[in-house]
């Protein structure tokens, strides 16, 4: 499937020309079931700059692990790529050979697994894992890589000692950080972190994103931050992308989509959080559930449990387009924009 | 058995409550190891607490405190160490030794976390819901019964709902399923372990609003086992902070999250995603994790981690402190330790 040079939108966000690390234009991913093809990504575009962390936030199902697995180029059939276009630093992802591939994977774009606690190898020691990745991308010997293991295990916060330990004697905190150590392991310009704390306790989780913001700071990577849990991306993430049926539906700066979403399904996962403090109200969701990708609604997805519908009937999709500056909704003209009181998502977040 | 409690904090009313499930003590040890050393888990130790009529208590704690061994001890999947379980004041491990009664489990019903796992992948819905009638002879009218249940829950229309099978239906739906089928029985406690933590997002608070309807309908009271702490103040009445098998601190909701006493209670606070203040504005007082739960030293189990660690605290267990009637907390930081000035 070719796309249309017409639609090609690339709704960046950063107007003072800096070059994006990543950029992602147009990309198209499908699942071809017995069903029929399964739209799992849908024109989704966006870009990641230097330094930056930059949160994917939706229901499972919505796409975002598939866009992380597109970057990396480790989609495996029956997905396929339909369209579009990854750039990193200038290189285009897509069009890479295997060779290209080997230097781009982990050595530019490392990635945390959404089971991390369970991506390691149960039968062989952490260090043995540490160094693999080290000799597997570098020639060095097997001295010089174990002392980078051990440094790499220190940057996380575990006792080189450790390195002895096999997984089933850490737990799972622990666990995580070797994945991230490894994930460390060649310095990359980027990291993809796809549910890197969901297994893990609330004080794990903490203490661990702390850690990693705290590397971010002294190494300079990026992050594509993958989650469902808004409430965390908000805190955690410079820049956020909400999506929903495989399209992304808004688009902005995170502490602005926290207080003015405007999208009612972002505003609905905002208001599926309960507060810690404050008045307890009641907090409603969203009616219904996610659609079926083989067979998506016509128009808007979103429209079958959206609320503030005014286009119900019309066929053609609502673009993405930048409502205020630098944010970018995909809703149809004409429908009411949230003011004061209507504001769900914001007035039920935790106020402290 | 009715008794009559003021609750403190900002209601300030008298209420008449009946308590329907009261446990004291209750200690869970599973034994690991060989003959030669033997060793014990503490996966629980000395839970005491009381359910009463429309109330929801919540019991929240991390991996591993002990929150899913309270419910399988209630349910009596597994049996207790020592301690006692009151049903109207009677304690069923005497009266029914062998295992529980058709009459107990039909007074207590459970919801399982997973819904792609509770629910028989080759039985329609209908099925699901209409075994417990059969069972336990509630109805004669079996299939009627099965759709007013499911109408009940959400599940409309129910005829069609009733012919489905498990894969057909989402992961809230299916949880819907599963409360229908525990309210065919028409329990009076309803043990909810993890009801809502793998569903997504977007319709957790939908079973949430469920449960709370059917607390105020019916007067259901319910357990409700989390680790989320801002869902156990939006529908738990009462809160318990589960830690390393311990009980360490109990109060009403809202007084629990916004006055903790207890610096695990604090800390788990102090954890949760806050939109506003972002990650670097507070660091996490305390590292590592809870503690091996293996024949574990005596003492407050969070001494470890504690940031105001004290000598008492790695020798003997606090005792339970009231600050208020209903709110306790068990550390040596507050009240009454054996041994303090």
């Amino acid at each position: 499937m070719s796309i249309e040079t017409s639609e090609f939108v690339n709704p960046r966000r950063t107007a003072d020309g800096k070059e994006p690390l990543l950029d992602i234009n147009t990309l198209y991913v499908e699942y071809l079931t017995r069903r029929g093809p399964a739209k799992a990504v849908n024109n989704v575009s966006f870009s990641i700059q230097p330094g930056e962390v930059f949160g994917l936030a939706g229901e499972s199902g919505c796409g975002k692990s598939t866009i992380a697995h597109t970057i990396l180029r480790v989609l495996k059939p029956p997905a396929v790529i339909t369209g579009g276009q990854i750039l990193f630093d200038g290189e285009d992802v897509l069009k890479m050979n295997d060779r290209q591939l080997e230097d781009f994977r982990w050595r530019k774009v490392s990635m945390v697994f959404q089971s991390a606690m369970n991506s390691l190898n149960p039968v062989i020691t952490v260090g043995e894992q540490v160094t693999d990745v080290i000799l597997r991308h570098n020639k060095v010997s097997k001295k010089d890589a174990y002392d980078r293991a051990a440094e790499l295990l220190k940057i996380v916060g575990i006792e080189p000692e450790r390195l002895k330990s096999f997984p089933h004697q850490m737990s799972g905190g622990m666990r995580q950080r070797v994945v991230i150590a490894i994930a460390l392991a060649l310095n990359p310009a980027m990291m993809i972190m796809d549910e890197p704390t969901t297994a893990l306790d609330v004080v794990v989780q903490k203490d661990i994103l702390q850690q990693i913001q705290q590397l971010k700071e002294t190494m300079g990577f990026s992050i594509l931050f993958i989650t469902h849990d808004v409430s965390l991306m908000v805190e955690f993430s410079d820049y956020m992308a909400i999506m929903y049926a495989g399209e992304i539906v808004e688009k902005a700066a995170s502490k602005e989509i926290f207080t003015n979403p405007i999208h009612p399904y972002t505003q609905g996962l905002l208001s599926s959080f309960p507060s810690l403090t404050g008045k307890k109200r009641k907090l409603t969701g969203i009616p219904g559930s996610p659609p079926d990708l083989v067979n998506p609604p016509t128009g808007c997805k979103f429209h079958p449990r959206c609320t503030r519908c005014t286009h119900k009937e019309t066929e053609v999709a609502p673009q993405l387009t930048e409502v205020l500056p630098g944010h970018w909704v995909a809703v149809h003209a004409g429908m009411p924009l949230p003011t004061g009181n209507d504001r769900i998502g914001q007035s039920s977040v935790a106020k402290r | 058995m009715i008794e009559t409690t003021t609750y403190p904090g900002s209601t300030g009313r008298t209420l008449s409550k009946q308590v329907i499930l009261e446990v004291r003590q209750l200690t869970k040890r599973f034994p690991i190891g060989n003959a030669l050393k033997l060793r014990q888990v503490h996966a629980l130790t000395d839970a005491t607490f009381t359910i009463s009529r429309g109330e929801v208590v919540a019991l929240v704690g991390e991996s591993g405190s002990g929150k899913s061994t309270t419910a399988r001890l209630i349910t009596r999947l597994i049996e207790p160490t020592r301690g006692e379980i009151l049903l109207h004041g009677q304690n069923v491990l005497k009266t029914e030794p062998r295992g529980a009664s058709l009459k107990y489990r039909r007074t207590i019903q459970m919801i399982f976390q997973d819904p792609y796992g509770s629910l028989n992948p080759a039985r329609t819905i209908g099925f699901h819901v209409e075994r417990p009638i059969k069972i336990h002879q509630r109805s004669s009218h079996a299939e009627q019964a099965v759709h007013e249940l499911l109408a009940s829950v959400g599940l409309n229309p129910a005829e069609e709902f009733a012919k489905k099978y498990p894969y057909q239906l989402s992961g809230g739906q299916r949880q819907r399923v599963a409360v229908a089928r525990a309210l065919a029985v028409e329990p009076e406690l309803i043990l909810a372990d993890e009801p809502i933590s793998m569903l997504d997002v977007s319709i957790r608070m939908g079973v949430l609003n469920l449960i709370e309807q059917l607390k105020e309908e019916r007067g259901i009271g319910f357990l409700y086992i989390t680790h989320d702490l801002a869902s156990a103040r939006y529908i738990g009445d009462r809160t318990i902070v589960l830690y390393a098998g311990h009980m360490v601190e109990c109060a009403e909701s809202t007084e629990l999250m916004e006055q903790p006493a207890h610096p695990y209670t604090k800390l788990l606070l102090s954890a949760v995603p806050n939109p506003e203040s972002g990650l670097s504005t507070k660091t996490v007082q305390a590292r590592g994790e809870i503690p091996s739960l293996i024949d574990p030293p005596p003492g407050c189990p969070f001494a470890p981690r504690c940031p105001r660690v004290m000598d008492i605290c790695r020798q003997t267990m606090p005792t339970a402190t009231n600050l208020t009637e209903q709110h306790w907390v068990r550390c040596h930081l507050v009240g009454s330790g054996p041994s303090q000035q």
